[in-house]
């Protein structure tokens, strides 16, 4: 894997600017505020990693190693010490937070490992809440963002559940609401933070099915981060991010 | 948007959020109720001589001018002449004048001695005349008016025959007019003010008792008495008052002393009034602890509520936003609290009024806010806004922490 990851870096420099890289980190260097900021030691040092347009990228790597941070750094969250992190051919070190929360809207879906809704509304308005934030996500109109949030629900196996509360649905349904919410109006990129480990072996296979096929149909690109190395034979390429993190490396 | 996330969020803790919104109302409705009791007993007060322009004594001092002739308390040794009333009587910026002879009581009630103007152009709250509840004004020399309360201690009715007594604490029985005995001609209604402790007679009737000469009815323009304690003065125009007042105080003939009634009852407040400050000190200790609760409730909830703050991170929304949602949550329910602490204020307002009426005599008028009350709502909901920064605070702080994951 580690040849994997710097034959990538390599790659990188070259494709910076191609239009195809979704993710481009080169040289990213990130300590938690707050952490002595020891340069020597800091949590995650990627040297490079280059996500292209439309493809499914697997992350896995045991706790520790750095995934959190680093879907931080990509969603625009946290700030990079050092380096940079292009989203869409953007530097998001060049950013304000004010700026990069409104890119984050336009152009990122984020699920989480669990606890994605809001307990106190519906199906359809969970999947709704990114449109409610940015107008990027609305740009075909709201009577045709609503069809589309009905067409995702139905799509995800949602169907008789578009008015049940967030906190009335089983983890795999809540799972594949926050499914529908990342991809609702179609952005560039997906994040998705383990989102199947709270899930048994049926829904995880459903699940996946699912959220590959509406990846496909949106043309989004997809990031997915688990500890699950079983996984990683349904994805286009896969990353270990323990290699590609050098961080903690002599 | 943020306001649908508000209302659903409250929504969603429907009976919280409602305890707290009450806990709120409860306090604003005291608040307000505190201060229409406060503001009812200055007004009740203050009205207890109303229409009258000034009131003209000898030179005792403005309170106890106000304290003999409006609240039947002390006396005066000094006397006016009868003609001096007279004078300003017929003084062409007077519109009319009502004399006062005191001196005497009748079984601890005062004994006023006055003419058929006192029944004309005395009024008290709100511009009301005084109405009898049976029979009618004195007019014969033996003949008296009792107020409602000396009508109801004493069980008296129209043509009960009383005897006054001399002085005003002397007991019964020591210094007696027996030789006069009085016929009651008239009870008053209720008016919530010192007349209704009072026993009202004619000057001629004072006159008698005090062994003057019984004036004879055929006497025309004589005199009803030679002197008297005080007069009230009604003007045709409020603008001569302060001319009028200055007139009378520099008289040559006599020493005497005009006072404003509005001006002297306003200063005598002041000065007896202490729970004023204490009452306003309680409404706003109450209304603090119902906004405590509103911030104990929310930062209650701040802790589950991370997950929530990531989530509306992670769709793009910035930390302001998750700031803004927090306070106008606060400001929501602090809005609700007041409404609904308006509607029951209201509500005991008409539900205690007939009561507050009959049990105090204080008349408290069903109005909308004063200017003072919407002041006292504006802060509660400043307040309230400003409770909601203690929370919001903390979800800033927890939000810029957390970015998106939440290490619960």
């Amino acid at each position: 894997m580690a040849s994997l990851a710097t034959s990538q870096a390599a790659r990188t420099r070259v494709t910076r600017t191609n239009t195809d890289a979704v993710v481009a980190v080169d040289q990213l260097v990130f300590s938690y505020p707050g952490q002595d900021r020891n340069p020597a030691a800091p949590t995650l040092n990627i040297p490079s990693l280059t996500v292209a347009a439309g493809e499914r990228l697997f992350v896995y790597g045991p706790s520790g190693c750095g995934k959190t941070p680093l879907l931080g750094l990509l969603a625009g969250v946290l700030e990079a010490d050092h380096g940079r992190v292009e989203i869409l051919g953007r530097d998001l070190g060049t950013m304000g937070r004010a700026a990069r929360d409104a890119f984050r809207a336009a152009h990122i879906g984020y699920i989480f490992q669990m606890f994605n809704l809001l307990p106190y509304l519906s199906v359809l308005d969970n999947i709704l809440l990114p449109t409610l934030v940015s107008n990027h996500r609305t740009a075909k109109g709201a009577a045709a963002t609503k069809a589309e949030a009905v067409a995702l629900a139905d799509a995800l196996g949602l169907k008789q559940l578009h008015h049940q509360r967030g906190s009335r649905l089983s983890v795999g349904q809540q799972q594949r609401v926050a499914a529908a919410r990342a991809l609702i109006g179609g952005p560039e990129l997906i994040i998705a933070d383990e989102p199947t480990s709270a899930l048994d072996e049926t829904n995880r296979r459903e699940f996946l099915d699912l959220l590959f096929q509406q990846c496909a149909t949106v043309g989004s690109t997809l990031i997915f981060v688990s500890h699950d190395r079983h996984l990683a034979k349904r994805f286009d390429r896969a990353v270990d991010l323990s290699v590609l993190n050098q961080a903690g490396d002599p | 948007m943020i306001l649908r996330l508000a209302t659903a969020s409250l929504r969603d803790r429907l009976t919280a959020s409602l305890l707290t919104a009450l806990s709120i109302a409860l306090s604003v409705a005291l608040l307000l109720a505190v201060e229409q009791v406060r503001t009812g007993l200055r007004d009740s007060f203050s009205n207890t001589i109303n229409g009258t322009d000034l009131i003209v004594g000898t030179r005792v001092g403005d309170l106890q001018l106000v304290l003999f002739t409006v609240f039947g308390i002390g006396t005066t040794p000094d006397n006016i002449d009868y003609a001096t009333f007279a004078r300003y009587r017929d003084h062409r910026a007077v519109a009319w004048a009502v004399p006062f002879s005191l001196g005497d009581s009748h079984r601890g009630f005062r004994v006023v001695a006055t003419d058929q103007s006192y029944f004309e152009h005395i009024r008290h709250h709100q511009n009301q005349p005084l109405r009898f509840a049976s029979g009618q004004a004195p007019a014969g020399t033996f003949e008296a008016v009792v107020g409602h309360k000396v009508a109801e201690t004493l069980g008296y009715h129209v043509g009960k025959r009383i005897i006054l007594s001399h002085g005003l604490s002397a007991p019964v029985g020591l210094s007696d007019h027996g030789d006069h005995p009085f016929t009651v001609t008239g009870i008053l209604e209720r008016t919530a003010t010192p007349i209704d402790q009072t026993v009202l007679i004619t000057l001629t009737g004072m006159e008698a008792i005090h062994g003057g000469e019984p004036p004879r009815a055929e006497e025309q323009g004589a005199s009803p008495a030679s002197s008297l304690t005080a007069f009230f003065l009604g003007l045709h125009s409020r603008i001569d008052t302060m001319r009028l007042q200055r007139e009378i105080n520099t008289d040559r003939g006599e020493p005497l002393q005009a006072i404003i009634p509005g001006v002297a009852l306003s200063a005598l407040w002041r000065g007896i009034n202490q729970t004023d400050a204490a009452l306003k000190a309680i409404a706003a200790m109450v209304v603090l602890v119902g906004l405590t609760g509103m911030l104990v409730s929310l930062l209650a909830t701040l802790q589950e509520r991370r997950r929530e703050m990531a989530v509306l991170r992670a769709v793009g929304a910035g930390p302001v936003t998750v700031v803004q949602l927090l306070l106008l949550e606060a400001t929501t329910l602090t809005l609700l609290g007041l409404l609904v602490g308006l509607c029951l204020n209201y509500g005991l307002l008409v539900s205690a009024q007939p009561l507050l009426e009959h049990a105090f005599g204080l008349v408290l008028p069903i109005r909308p806010p004063s200017a003072l009350e919407w002041g006292y709502l504006a802060l509660v909901w400043a307040a309230g806004m400003l409770m909601g920064l203690v929370p919001a605070v903390h979800a800033y702080r927890n939000t810029l922490a957390d970015g998106l994951s939440v290490g619960l």
